[in-house]
């Protein structure tokens, strides 16, 4: 396993152990908002990237259509997260924890599918890696 | 050395080098911090991904 392989598992490890901890604590909510933030802004900073290259002619159509396809399954989980924990906040409902905590993994493993992809191409290109 | 002693020997370290109105700020900021209250849904739900994947790939 190279370092940046490392780097990435290491830095989507702390993604969930921080969405995990939240658990148990006092501020579920206010921490997984946290980690919704991240994810969103770094769902936004991978595909910029990709398409930054894509526009330069570095990278080609079948690049472009394997990001799409792994982005979109990060956005959809993300966006089930996202309402989810609304209204775990709105209900306090455990159900909406729960579901919370189950799509939450899911983008994490899809976030983890993207990076996996992306970082190897934009490095490639002198670009620094997500994490 | 206790957390209480250490905590002590902290701010005196603070007031003497930055005075006691830098203290004061820090506590301030602190205490924001600590009883930042949760996001509303209506925050929490400003989070969602409208932006399809495709759409970056768009001149």
């Amino acid at each position: 396993m190279n370092r940046m392989a490392i780097t990435r598992g290491l830095a989507v490890s702390v993604v969930v152990l921080f969405a995990l901890a939240a658990c148990f604590g006092q501020s579920f909510v206010k921490d997984n908002y946290k980690a919704l933030a991240v994810s969103k802004s770094t769902y936004d900073m991978a595909l910029s990237a990709i398409a930054d290259l894509y526009f330069q002619g570095v990278v080609d159509e079948e690049v472009k259509a394997q990001t799409i396809e792994l982005a979109r399954i990060w956005k959809d989980a993300h966006n089930d997260a996202v309402e989810a924990l609304a209204q775990y906040e709105e209900t306090g409902e455990t159900s909406s924890q729960e579901q919370y905590l189950l799509a939450f993994e899911v983008a994490a493993k899809a976030l983890d599918n993207l990076l996996d992809y992306v970082n190897p191409i934009i490095t490639q290109y002198g670009m620094e890696a997500i994490e | 050395m206790t957390v209480t002693a250490s905590l002590i020997l902290a701010i005196v370290q603070v007031i003497l080098r930055y005075g006691p109105t830098a203290l004061r700020n820090t506590i301030a900021a602190i205490n924001a911090v600590l009883q930042e209250e949760n996001p509303t849904p209506e925050q929490i739900r400003a989070l969602h991904i409208d932006k399809d994947p495709e759409e970056y790939f768009m001149e």
